[in-house]
């Protein structure tokens, strides 16, 4: 269980790694890889379903396609051009403004780099996992890299084309990005006929800024454009506490679904599929109601009432807490009907059936999900007070004693507990250095220097 | 009936998937042996349920393998009066924006741009498919890339 802790504390990196190409470009606070890949397995599920491909398949594979990151370099299409070290734009600006020029030979050299660093990092990623389940994403990644199957193919061609949705927002935003190089780039990734179509539509948004009306894949495009607002949402709760760069929406939606995968495999009896399309889409909503937390309405203005407040978990009586849930519920609800406005009736029922199971915990799945999700933001906050001991820990702890009841999620919270008797006397520079599953910091300069 | 799908491969591509297959197929076959035993007649028994997912998961994979084999249509160089025409197979050097940039065009299994190989069925590869040296070579997006054939090798 414990690697298992291990696992996704190396997973939960990705949602710090932003993303090479971007800091390249200069964008401020770009999206991070935990974000890239939220956005993939969504649009993986969403357009999968036009071309009558797996869609439990293509989720998975949006999952993994990344995972290697978490050890590996993150090589850009203008690599090995670019200097690793971006801090000095001026050797990057002259990289970027032009194509990236490389003979045959240099982009196979490139290639087999870039393969052999992402195969040790995923072999010692999936060393983490239970045998079977390593094997089983090792063999999805191994048909992601290689391409041999529709849904590999499509996943593939589909992660360049999130990228250069990304890239189109950016430019939209910043007027930063290379737009001919992008546009000239993307025509030669792609083969697929519904996503050329697809790419098209976006050109003709982002560019000719004559949106294409009355087609599914225009409404699909807006719906991901949306979504993509919870890329750089950070979470209310750490901003409260004073963590103003946490984690954002999106990638925790990414961890949590990773986690629904690993902790699911245990539980033959629930349907995977569902639990994964549910930890994607549980939050969407967000994009609307913004994320609220349990302190809404009662925090005082004054910094030292506000922390004494933050100190504990906020108790309301049962009536109260009926409210706010209805109110929530409510609120949830019109955001989501807001959103899905446009897509096809039968995606938004299901987003909305899904979303409904697991906020009101109305099915088995559902109920997993729940605890899951619970236990990821703790994991998260944990890792928070390793980093700083103002943060206000106690107050989670109490919550999560009453919220974990899972069996799996409790032995997980044990192991987290022991750790926490352990190192809650110590300062915090000692912390850091003797948590067992800490950020590996050296592993971060070794890779600048 | 529509004709069954063609997958376009270099030989280097075919021995790939070959031996890709042979892969798979050595992990199916020794999986087979570690079958656990059906033998609670009535309750799910989750190991089970584990392996048969694996097994299908392998099974669908090596469909699907077994399918490009069967319709795989090896590159072969075009003769030697066509070899001034860019076909599958060739290595194209192109010049765009006063930049020069080299690819060589595959089939889409074999497509990976970074690596330097481009689908036949991108934009890019259908475009400049059938056109010759000096050929220039317009691919439809709003800026309008111009691709100037400067060299095809086979």
């Amino acid at each position: 269980m414990k690697k298992l802790l291990r696992f996704f504390n190396e997973v939960s990196k990705l949602k710090e790694a932003k993303r090479r190409k971007w800091l390249a470009n200069q964008i401020p606070n770009p999206e991070t890889t935990a974000s890239h890949i939220f956005r993939l397995a969504i649009m993986a599920w969403i357009l999968g379903k036009k071309k009558k491909l797996s869609r439990k398949r293509l989720i998975k594979l949006a999952l993994v396609h990344d995972l290697p990151e978490v050890y590996a370099f993150d090589f850009t299409p203008y690599d090995p051009l670019l200097p690793r070290n971006l801090s000095k734009y001026e050797k990057v600006k002259p990289v970027l403004e032009k194509w990236p020029q490389l003979y045959l030979s240099q982009k196979r050299k490139k290639t087999k780099a870039k393969w052999r660093e992402e195969y040790t990092g995923m072999k010692k990623l999936t060393s983490y996992l239970s045998p079977a389940l390593g094997k089983e994403m090792m063999e999805l990644w191994l048909e992601f890299k290689r391409g041999l199957t529709k849904e590999a193919r499509f996943v593939w061609q589909l992660d360049k084309l999130e990228t250069f949705l990304q890239a189109m927002e950016y430019w939209e935003k910043y007027k930063k990005i290379n737009l001919k190089v992008w546009t000239r780039w993307i025509k030669e990734c792609l083969d697929d006929s519904l996503l050329l179509e697809f790419e098209g539509i976006i050109e003709s948004k982002f560019l000719k800024k004559k949106p294409v009306s009355g087609n599914s894949l225009s409404s699909s495009l807006n719906f991901f454009v949306k979504i993509g607002e919870l890329k750089t949402m950070v979470r209310k709760g750490w901003i409260l506490r004073g963590i103003t760069q946490g984690s954002t929406v999106s990638e925790d939606s990414f961890l949590l679904a990773v986690a629904v995968w690993v902790l699911g495999s245990k539980k033959k009896e629930l349907d995977l599929e569902k639990m994964l399309k549910m930890s994607l889409s549980f939050e969407l909503c967000k994009v609307y109601t913004k994320d609220r937390t349990p302190y809404e309405n009662i925090l005082p203005k004054r910094k030292v009432q506000r922390d004494a407040v933050l100190g504990k978990w906020p108790k309301f009586t049962e009536e109260e807490k009926e409210k706010r849930f209805l109110e929530d519920y409510a609120a949830e609800e019109r955001a989501l009907k807001k959103l899905l406005f446009g897509i096809s009736s039968g995606d938004k029922m299901l987003i909305i059936n899904l979303w409904d199971e697991c906020k009101r915990k109305l099915s088995k799945e559902g109920r997993f999900v729940s605890q899951v999700y619970w236990l990821m933001l703790f994991f998260q906050a944990f890792n928070y007070w390793v980093l700083d001991s103002a943060f206000p820990i106690l107050a989670w702890w109490q919550q999560m004693e009453r919220f974990i009841a899972e069996p799996l999620c409790k032995m997980l919270l044990d192991i987290l507990a022991d750790e926490f008797e352990i190192l809650k006397f110590r300062p915090t520079f000692k912390k850091r250095f003797s948590f067992f599953f800490r950020r590996v910091v050296f592993e971060n300069f070794r890779k600048l220097v | 009936m529509s004709q069954p799908r063609r997958f376009y491969l270099t030989k280097q591509g075919l021995k790939w998937v070959k031996k890709e297959y042979q892969r798979l197929m050595k992990m199916y076959q020794a999986q087979k042996k570690e079958a656990p035993q059906f033998l609670h007649s009535d309750e799910l028994d989750a190991e089970y349920i584990s392996f048969q997912e694996n097994e299908e998961y392998l099974e669908g994979r090596l469909r699907e393998l077994e399918n490009i084999l069967k319709h795989a249509s090896i590159i072969k160089a075009p003769p030697k009066k066509e070899r001034d025409k860019v076909q599958l197979g060739a290595r194209v050097t192109v010049e765009v924006d006063n930049e020069i940039d080299e690819f060589t065009i595959v089939g889409t299994v074999e497509a990976n741009p970074s690596a330097g190989k481009i689908s036949n069925e991108s934009p890019v590869g259908k475009a400049i498919l059938n056109h010759k040296v000096g050929d220039e070579v317009i691919v439809q997006s709003p800026s309008k890339t111009v691709y100037k054939i400067k060299q095809i090798k086979y």
